[in-house]
């Protein structure tokens, strides 16, 4: 994709951010209010990523159809609406995450019968990984897959899963047997009986609603296993991988989007600056610019190879202290009261604390940048 | 208008309202710094806004100008918005011609330091309690370097903060242990992982801090004395 078509496409994904932006303050007070959104202005089938089929009328730039199914195509689309609101972003049905789970382990029949339940109208899907008491350590999970007669039950608790508690469809992820390659993924229907899903409140990106899972003796068939004709090294959590690889740069534009909307916040309502003012904002105005291509270098290379996330990693660092940086510091910039003074901003504060947590935490991605350097997985100077 | 001058309540020690928001949190910190230094006003900070417990903002019958307490007579300052705080809630207003009072601003102003102090406290205690209740792949979660650097970083931000308010009674100095209280704030949250983003966990908690130190900042460099 060259530069002239990713700046087309920006420029057009920010037509559609506008109602959002208009939307921002009243969606966080009243988050049920998004359903006027969707059913209004904002076109969310040629937004989500739905597959050819299922997208008669796609976006086009320069001629071409733009599926919005390359993590590319996603950053640059995303980080403007994110800019707009990165809650209503969060709140859109569609596959998010667990479409790359389908993409990874899918057999056709599954594949079938997920995308028609995901584009048969706006219908919300979920990743159930993170448990309360193993988010960092998913292999520790204990969510399970038991058999029972002739069928399987699936039972445990999941804890901040966005958008579970509106969901049909989801893949939840359990242990069938011992060890990391005992976990398998398994796509759920969320009218099973036993299965319950519930927001919980949160300080920020409230359209997200992030819910808390609790399934006793879910019934599950065989037929629900994704990548069950995988070989057993190619299961959950090799997928689910695979997911944060692609879904990592994804989080990184939220979070740039999020710091680019508090710098035009200031931007927009300081008119005069004392000179070291300037220079933070020229500082900013610089980090922003030089996230923007990593997060972009990262997408880059999600889409070329899922199985590496090393790049992922650097951008979501960066992406997310510069997102909390920027909206805590503004606060200062607009004087005493900014955070009643300008409910936006008060908002961006909140919803850029989420970043840090989402597709694992700043450490753990500072473990995944430092062990792909050291694989030798940057494209630095030793290995050309 | 009526002017009402007081003396300056300076007489209670600050480090019991930082006690009391370490062991019982922001509303019973508040509602005791309210009670010492301005018992029936309405404290506004330089934006033109109060935040007060519920119960506190209730019994207010004058605001806070920077010409003195001023009567409210009935009048209604406009409600911004209500932070639930545990079983409690602070209420936010718009106190349109409010200000820090001369006489009994300095004392409110730096008994909130203290408080955002005890609270910040408070976070990294049950940060610590947190961690150590759970594990990764087998080690505690406490134990982990990474782990114990944040916790580190966060006490020297309280540290820090800390120092100031023992040694100095300037300006400069409490916006300066306002900051580094806001940085030890940031990262003590990210100990918490995604429980931290919830209204009701400690994340909420923090917010009441950060919304103390938005509303009720110490003067500038401009307005310090
Ligand atoms: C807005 C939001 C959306 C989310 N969406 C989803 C979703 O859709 N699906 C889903 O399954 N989950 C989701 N999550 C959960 C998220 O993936 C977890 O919060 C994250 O993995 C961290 O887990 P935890 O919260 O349990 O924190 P913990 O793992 O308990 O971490 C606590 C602290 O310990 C540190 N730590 C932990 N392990 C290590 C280590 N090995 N080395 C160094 N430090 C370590 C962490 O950095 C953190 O500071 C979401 C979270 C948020 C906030």
């Amino acid at each position: 994709m060259t530069t002239e078509f990713l700046t087309e496409l920006r420029a057009l994904a920010r037509t559609y951010a506008e109602p959002l932006r208009a939307t921002a303050v009243a969606l966080d007070r009243d988050p049920g209010l998004f359903r006027t959104v969707l059913d209004g202005a904002l076109p969310w089938r040629q937004l989500v990523g739905l597959p050819a089929e299922h997208n008669p009328d796609p976006v086009r730039v320069q001629g071409r159809p733009v599926l919005l199914d390359t993590c590319v195509e996603q950053v640059v689309v995303l980080e403007e609406l994110a800019r707009a609101d990165a809650g209503a972003v969060l709140a859109l049905p569609g596959p998010s995450m667990s479409g790359f789970v389908i993409a990874e382990l899918a057999d056709d029949a599954q594949r079938e019968r997920y995308w028609s339940t995901v584009a048969a109208g706006p219908t919300w899907t979920f990743f159930g990984m993170t448990e309360p008491t193993h988010g960092s350590d998913p292999g520790s999970m204990g969510t399970t897959l038991r058999p029972d007669g002739d069928g399987l039950r699936l039972t445990g608790t999941k804890r901040y899963v966005g958008n579970a508690a509106r969901a049909r469809i989801g893949v939840v992820f359990a242990r069938r047997n011992a060890g990391p390659l005992g976990v398998v993924a398994v796509l759920v229907d969320t009218d099973r009986p036993g299965f319950v899903a519930e927001p919980l409140p949160t300080l920020g990106l409230r359209g997200l609603q992030l819910s808390e899972i609790r399934m006793t003796d879910v019934p599950v068939d065989a037929a629900d296993v994704l990548g069950r004709h995988r070989s057993a090294t190619r299961q959950g959590m090799w997928a689910a991988t695979r997911t944060f690889n692609r879904y990592r740069p994804v989080v990184s534009c939220f979070a740039l989007g999020v710091a680019q909307a508090a710098y035009d916040l200031v931007v927009t309502e300081r008119r005069r600056y004392r000179a070291d003012e300037r220079h933070l904002l020229a500082d900013w105005a610089q980090r922003l610019v030089g996230t923007r291509a990593l997060v972009l270098a990262a997408a880059r290379a999600a889409d070329r190879d899922p199985g590496d996330g090393t790049l992922a990693s650097a951008a979501k660092i960066r992406a997310t202290r510069l997102a909390e940086e920027i909206t805590t510091t503004a606060v200062r910039l607009l004087g005493p009261g900014a955070r009643w003074e300008h409910p936006l901003l008060d908002k961006l504060v909140r919803d850029a604390r989420a970043f840090e947590f989402m597709e694992g935490t700043g450490n753990i991605q500072r473990l995944t940048l430092a062990q792909g350097y050291l694989q030798g997985r940057l494209g630095d100077a030793r290995a050309a | 208008m009526t002017v009402t001058v007081e003396a300056p309540a300076r007489t209670v020690d600050p480090r019991r309202h930082r006690l009391l928001a370490y062991t019982d949190g922001p509303v019973a910190a508040l509602t005791a710094l309210h009670a010492a230094t301005s018992p029936d006003l309405l404290p506004v900070g330089a934006g033109g806004h109060s935040l007060l417990p519920a119960a506190v903002d209730a019994r207010c019958d004058r605001h806070a100008t920077p010409a003195g307490p001023r009567e409210c007579h009935g009048e209604t300052h406009p409600v911004l918005d209500r932070i639930v705080v545990g079983a409690d809630e602070l209420v936010a207003r718009r106190v349109t011609g409010g200000g820090p009072d001369p006489a009994t601003g300095p004392a409110w102003t730096t008994g909130i330091a203290w408080i955002r102090l005890g609270l910040a406290e408070r976070l990294l205690t049950a940060a610590v309690t947190h961690l150590r209740g759970r594990a990764v792949g087998g080690v505690t979660t406490l134990n982990l370097p990474m782990v114990r650097a944040m916790v580190a970083d966060t006490a020297a931000g309280i540290a820090e903060a800390r120092a100031l308010l023992d040694t100095v009674d300037d300006g400069t100095g409490l916006r300066r242990a306002h900051l580094a209280l806001d940085e030890a704030g940031r990262c003590c949250l990210h100990l918490f992982g995604a429980s931290g983003f919830l209204a009701g966990g400690p994340g909420g908690e923090v917010r009441v801090s950060e919304l103390l130190a938005d509303t009720y900042p110490p003067p500038t460099e401009l307005e310090a004395p």
